[in-house]
């Protein structure tokens, strides 16, 4: 454990749909420069967690805290002014605007850049994401692949300080992936503090310092990503007892 | 009166929808609300121009400067108070919470105007009077030249905000998602304010126009509403320039009707809006439902 109050914390949150209890008591610790990743079945309250994290779903109980400010009760726009950015499983693109607009938006509402420095920083991102080609292109017109990308520019574009990654990975080739896992350990390095989503494992054993499996609202494994792929009940939860 | 003329009228008296329309398309374009009290707002912006007219002696133009600041404060009031409400609980009840705007500022109006029918034509001196002539049938009037003018000035200055301003990106961000608008950073009950400021304030322009090219009354407001609407669905729902095409349509439809016999002048503007309807959105659900059956 580092010094000091962890960047960005989950503590006991609780949110249930109904009867379900999507997140049952996460506790969470993310600091700067180390990336976690998440694994687990589908319906284990991955995406609920980063929901909740980034602000856009309030938790039944538990609270978000970041550099030891509370900020449960903070909607997704003032916890991005703070730093807290994060990228879409299903990517969505402002589909009528172009690439280049797309990441201007963001550096210019939550980055809070002006002018050429605003310019600048998407020229930054794009390179940073490959997609300087495609600038002018209106969103709309992108793969699946490309508004991935362009779902980790405008995220980026925010200058954040924790970077909340949903399945930006699901679907690329090798050669994309090893891109993809330079790009976040840059990041990683460049002190950002990344949370990501992931089921291809192996892509993220390559970048994460730790790896956290979740399974039914719960964390049932958390530590190095090695230690944690090896363990039984992580095993179970992904082939249903060694089927 | 050549057909001729009969379009340039048309052109004229569609900048006036296109102005009246403006407000209407920007906020459906931007939130998805259809603000049934739109042609009220412009009603209640063409009283406002009254009461400082007869206060201050200065023309409509510059009373309209003047009234500015409270048709655009009241927009961004109505959206933070009423319309942000409205809009967390569904769909309809944004339709619902207009239509109870609407009710309410033509009884407010009645209350305080009484119903008796103004005009600023009078005061608005030669701009209402003043016409030129070409080749003898064909009769420009400054009115007309002033509206159409600032028609195209004011769609430009939209699209240049939209396109050029980082509050117009924020707008166009919001309109596309708000949720992911959020989660960089934008604030969109701000945005939302800030579009429904400017819709009103472009409706109290609208009624300007209306109060000094005819009369108004506290119940002016629905007809208004319907050639708005009508010019937003013409020109395709949510494009701002499209609404700027489809008021021009509009116009002209009614000038040609009205050149065929002067009582088919809206006939002919509601049929122009329900041959669009049924080009665009009828055929495909008949045949839709034709496969069904």
């Amino acid at each position: 454990m580092t010094e000091g109050p962890a960047t960005l914390a989950a503590v006991e949150v609780r949110k249930r749909f109904r009867a379900l209890a999507v997140l049952d008591g996460v506790n969470l610790v993310l600091n700067r420069g180390e990336a976690v990743g998440v694994v687990g079945p589908n319906g284990a309250g991955k995406t609920t967690l980063l929901n909740v994290l980034s602000g856009a779903l309030a938790p039944d109980s538990g609270a978000v805290v970041f550099n030891g400010q509370v900020v449960t009760a903070k909607g997704a726009a003032d916890r991005c002014k703070l730093g807290i950015a994060r990228t879409h499983q299903v990517p969505r693109p402002f589909a009528g605007m172009t690439v280049f607009e797309n990441v201007l938006v963001g550096a210019t509402a939550g980055g809070r850049r002006r002018g050429a420095d605003a310019y600048d920083l998407c020229l930054k991102v794009l390179d940073q994401t490959a997609l300087t080609r495609l600038a002018n292109r209106r969103a709309e017109s992108l793969g699946l692949l490309q508004r991935k990308r362009l779902e980790l520019a405008r995220a980026l574009a925010v200058e954040p300080v924790v970077l909340l990654l949903d399945e930006i990975g699901a679907g690329l080739t090798d050669a994309e992936s090893a891109a993809l896992v330079e790009t976040v350990a840059g990041l990683k390095n460049a002190g950002l503090a990344v949370l990501w989503i992931e089921h291809i494992v192996h892509v993220l054993m390559q970048v994460v310092n730790r790896l956290v499996c979740m399974d039914a609202g719960r964390i049932i494994a958390e530590g190095p990503p090695e230690a944690v792929v090896s363990q039984a009940a992580v095993i179970d939860a992904y082939l249903g007892n060694r089927a | 009166m050549s057909v001729a003329n009969a379009i340039l009228q048309g052109i004229f008296l569609g900048a006036f929808y296109a102005v009246l329309a403006c407000g209407l398309s920007l906020m459906f374009g931007v939130m998805r609300i259809i603000n049934l009290a739109h042609g009220d707002v412009a009603v209640l912006g063409a009283y406002l121009v009254l009461v400082i007219v007869q206060g201050t002696g200065l023309s409509p133009l510059l009373a309209f400067v003047i009234a500015l600041p409270a048709m655009i404060a009241l927009g961004y009031v109505l959206q933070l108070t009423v319309l942000q409400r409205a809009l967390k609980a569904g769909i309809l009840t944004p339709l619902l919470a207009t239509f109870g705007l609407s009710i309410v500022i033509q009884n407010l109006l009645l209350l305080k105007f009484s119903p008796d029918v103004h005009s600023l034509g009078a005061s608005a001196g030669g701009l209402t009077t003043e016409s030129w002539n070409l080749f003898g049938s064909i009769s420009i009037s400054a009115l007309g030249l002033v509206v159409l003018a600032v028609a195209v000035v004011v769609f430009a200055a939209l699209h240049l905000f939209l396109s050029r301003t980082r509050p117009g990106w924020r707008m166009r961000a919001t309109a596309e998602d708000p949720d992911a608008a959020e989660l960089i950073g934008i604030d969109s009950r701000h945005v939302y304010a800030r579009a429904t400021a400017i819709a009103v304030a472009i409706a109290g322009l609208g009624g300007l126009f209306l109060a000094i090219r005819s009369v108004f009354d506290p119940g002016s407001g629905p007809t208004q509403l319907i050639f708005a609407f009508e010019a937003v669905v013409i020109g395709g729902m949510g494009s701002l320039w499209g609404t700027l095409l489809g008021g021009l349509a509009l116009g002209v439809a009614q000038t040609l009707g009205a050149q065929l016999n002067p009582e088919y002048a809206a006939l002919s503007g509601h049929l122009l809006f329900l041959a669009v309807l049924i080009l665009r959105f009828g055929g495909v659900r008949l045949v839709r439902f034709g496969a069904r059956a």
